[in-house]
């Protein structure tokens, strides 16, 4: 824990750290304060009820969500005993999750607490997103293990924060720069063309919103410097998706079309993304008259879990955005 | 009194009135294609983006609405003769509760999820959950009685609505495409869907409407209309049969939409008086026009789609006072 090592403070909490570094406000309290930790103190915007006292390198943790939280745990070498497996969307990850040992907590939204206590975890980790949710869910866990709930959505800022508990930060950091890297190299060989996305489910269309506050693909994307169209682009913090109707189909007037279907639901397997494919209104999209519709992948797109999802989002930028051309 | 007005003038108003919803409705949207270019269109169907919207997404919506909207009213009104209940309404035979099991247990235990096939799986559900009511209400000594009819309605409707309920806990994937079934919407019908539906629905209605007669006898009460040499045990399961195939269509275009089902028929009994002939024609046309205005109403005024579902409670409330207090108390 070496920044928390040199960061020995009297009132054994560093001062607030800009959101780049967000979370990874560590610091080592041997004794003086009032209320002595006997591990790591941790602070920062994302961590909710802050400042905690965790231990410092975890044996056995508990993560609550089956997306970020176990795909950022796995990657930056956090030992996990328990993990929320049951009717998990992502099949890939879920198989790294078994191969790892990890038992199932049960589903996401109704978590087995007898099976957490079982597991004695000596910290409990979710990435949650948000403040309000996560106060419904801290009281209860928190009981159970030194509990770790991260309220913001800015993934780098998770990983290095997991990071610090594993003793990887520096390989977690060069990993995130060598993406960043490539963001940026991207960045400045992208087209002066405008990208629509779309996700076709069985049931409507769904538009992730180049917005302040979006998910993270589509966050990656805006990053890389994407333009999407006016009907996609927002500055509204509040609003990160839209269910377009047939008639507001027309609006995904980009030159490049990239559509998701399938995953979670059925909608290339019931015969919605070819009654979607041959409707007049979706073939009179610019992008469909010029060729450039290009089907991408569910699971990094949708099911965002991490820098490998990070760099597959990049690879479709490349190749259908760049390339496409 | 008001029970005298000419039923002619009366369904040439509300059919003018009619129209006039529909060229609004058709020219409400998000894409901005004026008035005229959507008349051209609908004369002169092109191929271009414009005739696209309005042959695809505006008119199959309309035509629902319409359709939808008097089977509810019209079935409702069957079922407030039938039973003898001011309250009754098409929802009370299990329909709705039918309807949503029925896609509730298909998206949950079968591979088929979309909504053109879902349709016809509403429909059948609708049907069996009021095979199943009638069944109920109609056993033992005496046969249905409009008593037993509404109790086995009620038990029918609560027990499938826990069914549902129980799945919807264990498999939450489906909630977003159970919604539509849920609340009752006209979003994203598609003209297919509609046409294979709307034979039973038209035949239905024209069979209910030539029969009118015997739904006004049926009203009296059983006793007063096997007096009148009405067979109430045959009428209750014609009726029942109409409900079905009035109702069932309309769940399984629009979804459950309440309301117009039960507003409607007494809108009509307020200003036509108590004779069904005159009640279920203009029943049929007043229903259908609430169906399209509530449908319309959120997307004109606010650029907002709303589930008519919502809307049409939030319409037909103050309409329906309204025409309450100006034409004194309501009629059973």
């Amino acid at each position: 824990m070496k920044v928390g090592a040199l960061r020995k403070t009297g009132a054994c909490l560093p001062r607030g750290v800009r959101r780049i570094v967000l979370g990874f406000a560590l610091a080592t309290c041997l004794g003086g304060a009032a209320k002595a930790c006997e591990s790591v103190t941790i602070e920062g915007d994302g961590i909710f009820a802050a400042p905690l006292c965790l231990p410092q390198s975890p044996e056995r943790v508990v993560v609550l969500d089956p997306g970020l939280g176990l795909g950022i745990g796995l990657d930056a070498g956090l030992s996990i005993v328990g993990a929320p497996l049951e009717r998990m969307s992502d099949a890939a990850l879920r198989d790294r999750a078994e191969r790892a040992g990890i038992t199932s907590i049960g589903f996401v939204t109704e978590p087995s607490l007898e099976t957490i206590v079982a597991l004695e975890p000596d910290m409990i980790v979710g990435f949650i997103g948000s403040a309000s949710m996560a106060s419904g869910i801290y009281p209860q866990v928190s009981q159970l293990a030194p509990t770790l709930l991260y309220t913001d959505t800015d993934w780098r800022a998770f990983y290095r924060l997991i990071a610090g508990f594993t003793g990887q930060t520096d390989e977690v950091a060069a990993r995130l720069d060598t993406f960043d890297a490539r963001l940026a190299d991207i960045r400045e060989r992208l087209p002066d063309l405008s990208v629509s996305v779309v996700r076709i489910t069985s049931w409507d269309f769904q538009v992730y919103l180049d917005a302040p506050e979006t998910y993270a693909p589509f966050e990656i994307m805006r990053e890389a410097g994407v333009r999407r169209t006016p009907y996609e682009t927002t500055d509204n913090p509040k609003i990160a998706m839209k269910r377009p109707d047939w008639e507001d189909l027309g609006r995904l007037d980009g030159d490049i079309l990239l559509y998701i279907a399938g995953g979670t639901n059925d909608s290339d397997k019931d015969g919605r993304l070819e009654e979607v494919l041959t409707n007049p209104l979706w073939q009179m999209l610019p992008a469909v008259q010029a060729g450039r519709t290009y089907r991408v992948e569910h699971g990094h797109w949708m099911q965002f879990s991490g820098l490998a999802a990070a760099h597959r989002v990049l690879d479709d930028l490349e190749r259908y955005v760049i390339g496409g051309q | 009194m008001t029970s005298t007005l000419s039923l002619r003038a009366v369904l040439v108003a509300l059919a003018l009135l009619l129209i006039v919803l529909t060229i609004w409705s058709l020219a409400t949207g998000s894409a901005g294609i004026s008035l005229p270019r959507i008349i051209d269109a609908l004369l002169h169907p092109g191929a271009e983006r414009a005739d696209h919207v309005l042959w695809q997404v505006r008119l199959p919506r309309v035509v629902a609405a319409l359709a939808a909207g008097s089977a509810l009213a019209v079935a409702g009104a069957i079922m407030q003769a039938m039973t003898g209940n001011p309250l009754a309404e098409p929802g009370l035979l299990g329909v709705n509760a039918g309807a949503a099991f029925a896609v509730v247990a298909t998206l949950s235990f079968t591979s088929v999820s979309a909504s053109g096939k879902l349709i016809y799986v509403a429909f059948a559900g609708a049907a069996l959950a009021a095979a199943l009511v009638h069944a109920l209400g109609s056993a033992g000594r005496g046969g249905a009685t409009p008593i037993r009819l509404v109790l086995a309605g009620v038990v029918t409707a609560t027990f499938l609505g826990s069914l549902t309920s129980a799945l919807l806990i264990l498999n939450s994937q489906t909630f977003d495409t159970v919604r539509l079934w849920t609340t009752g919407s006209l979003k994203g019908r598609q003209l297919s869907e509609i046409v294979a539906v709307l034979p039973y629905l038209a035949l239905s209605l024209a069979a209910a409407l030539s029969v009118a007669g015997q739904f006004t006898t049926m009203s009296l009460g059983g006793d007063r209309a096997r007096s009148l040499g009405q067979s109430p045990l045959l009428w209750r399961g014609l009726g029942a049969a109409l409900v079905v195939g009035l109702a069932g269509s309309a769940v399984a275009i629009a979804g459950p939409v309440g309301f117009v089902g039960l507003v409607v028929p007494h809108m009509a009994r307020l200003s036509m008086g108590t004779d069904y002939r005159r009640i279920l024609p203009v029943a049929a046309l007043g229903g259908a026009g609430l169906m399209l205005a509530a449908d319309t109403l959120p997307r004109a005024l606010a650029g907002r789609d709303l589930p008519v579902g919502v809307t049409m409670a939030l319409v037909g409330a103050p309409f329906f006072i309204w025409l309450a207090r100006n034409h004194g108390a309501v009629k059973g």
